[in-house]
């Protein structure tokens, strides 16, 4: 009779430690979940954090880069115009004549020399890219490019444009600045083929130029490589990839390929 | 008269839960002073039945759970966040439950012969509330939760503890009483369950002066 009061205990002693083991397990459980959420809540804090990191540091390249290219504009371009204009008028001065042609002219360099401002402007505003698709902002660049007459530039859209964020679409449009700037800059090209092509997931832009072409690999160990560099990392910031293409004497091409977000 | 060594966790339990009036109201668990009188009440009149000339405990007991059920739902309904139809599944279940509970008190067990059915509905209903309410408490909350800041989680936690053992011991109440089955010379729940009571209300007590800390942070 003690035997089976004795095993009775045992059992039900052995149930509630049973019971409060799971009961034990399941809050342990809930203790990992909680823990484990902790870990990603951090992971994802540090990674958001990365990312703005990157993007302000980008953020600063391209303004030091823009500066650079204002300055070379108006340096290069918009300065020799100018500069044409003040010795047209110093001519003027010399002869005190009044030349209709003369005069003309110097409102013609004037003219062009605001022309060329007016381009910077628009190209350099971020605001302005906001309200203009990318194709267009693209559009408006080579245009820019052709107006020189050293370059011919063309671009194609393919399929139906898709909505891309604006710090997406902005950093996009940089990069492919990037690209031409490059081009003249180095390639000594005389054409620029731009395609862009809206895919069911991405969206794929190509520059293509025929000038010099170079070693990508060689170019993007260098210290130089830097603006090609900006360009892969830019696109990796925005959730893309690029790719350069090139060899020496066949021309370059850039592809950047932006997964619609 | 007599007052058990887990009655004075009973009482602090009250003491303090009065004294955090506002940090509870803050966290919508105020039904918990009521429920607190009634287990204290129910304590000494069970405790001390002798002494105002009664036979057994059972029906004072009987009546307990009669009486703090519905506090311990409407609780538990708070403590599981409700929205929409769950609120009303929720009560919908309640309300089943507490009709079983009157059945038996009237009908089946009667109200001088201990509600073992009762109680084991009850036990099961507070692991299962408990249960949903700590899984709840952990998925819904994008953020990492400090457990041992979290009111509920100590309420549901201690929960889901009694009930768990309780189910088995007060479940086999009449068993146990029947076939003297002792532990340490003590009948086994004697033996187990002023243990439980006793950490039980240290942990409501605890989350009740994290409700007022968490008020007046």
């Amino acid at each position: 009779m003690q035997d089976t009061k004795d095993q009775v205990i045992f059992t039900i002693v052995a149930v509630i430690i049973i019971l409060l083991f799971l009961g034990v397990l399941f809050l342990v459980m809930l203790f990992y979940y909680n823990n484990k959420k902790g870990q990603m809540s951090k992971e994802q804090q540090l990674m958001k954090a990365t990312f703005e990191k990157q993007l302000l540091e980008s953020k600063l390249e391209i303004q030091e880069q823009t500066f650079d290219m204002i300055s070379q504009e108006i340096h290069d371009n918009v300065g020799q115009i100018l500069s044409l204009a003040k010795v047209q008028l110093g001519i003027m001065e010399q002869r005190h004549t009044f030349e209709e042609d003369l005069v003309s002219n110097v409102k013609e360099s004037i003219s062009q020399a605001m022309t060329e401002l007016r381009d910077i402007a628009k190209s350099l505003s971020s605001e302005r890219m906001q309200l203009l698709s990318l194709p267009e902002s693209i559009a408006q660049e080579i245009r820019r490019i052709n107006r020189s007459g050293i370059i011919k530039a063309t671009v194609s859209v393919e399929g139906v444009e898709k909505n891309i964020p604006d710090q997406q679409k902005l950093i996009a449009f940089r990069m492919v600045q990037e690209g031409f700037q490059n081009i003249i800059k180095h390639a000594g090209a005389s054409e620029i083929k731009v395609s862009i092509r809206y895919l069911e997931e991405s969206l794929h832009i190509s520059i293509f130029d025929n000038g010099a072409g170079f070693n990508p690999e060689e170019e993007l160990k260098k210290r130089e490589g830097l603006g090609l560099q900006n360009i892969l990392r830019r696109a990796s910031l925005v959730g893309g990839k690029a790719n350069i293409i090139s060899r020496p004497g066949e021309g370059t091409t850039l592809e950047i390929q932006i997964a619609y977000a | 008269m007599h007052i058990a060594w887990f009655e004075y966790f009973q009482i602090a339990c009250l003491v303090v839960a009065l004294y955090c009036f506002r940090g509870l109201r803050a966290c919508s668990l105020l039904a918990f002073i009521p429920l607190l009188v009634i287990v204290n009440v129910t304590e000494f009149t069970g405790i001390n039945y002798r002494m105002f000339g009664w036979e057994s405990n059972y029906l004072t007991y009987n009546l307990y759970l009669l009486a703090s059920t519905p506090f311990y739902f409407f609780i538990a309904g708070k403590m599981l966040f409700l929205t929409g139809k769950e609120t009303f599944v929720f009560y919908t279940v309640c309300i089943l439950c507490m009709i079983l509970i009157s059945v038996n008190f009237f009908f089946i067990q009667g109200q001088f012969h201990f509600n073992t059915y009762s109680l084991v509905l009850i036990d099961i209903m507070t692991v299962v509330f408990s249960s949903l309410s700590l899984v709840r408490l952990t998925i819904l909350d994008p953020q990492e939760l400090n457990f041992a800041r979290e009111p509920f989680f100590w309420i549901n936690s201690v929960n889901l503890l009694f009930g768990l053992i309780t189910l088995v011991i007060l479940g086999l109440h009449e068993y146990i009483l029947i076939n003297h089955i002792e532990i340490a010379h003590q009948k086994l729940y004697n033996a187990i369950l002023p243990s439980v009571n006793a950490i039980v209300y240290a942990g409501y007590s605890y989350a009740f002066i994290l409700c007022r800390t968490q008020r007046i942070r």
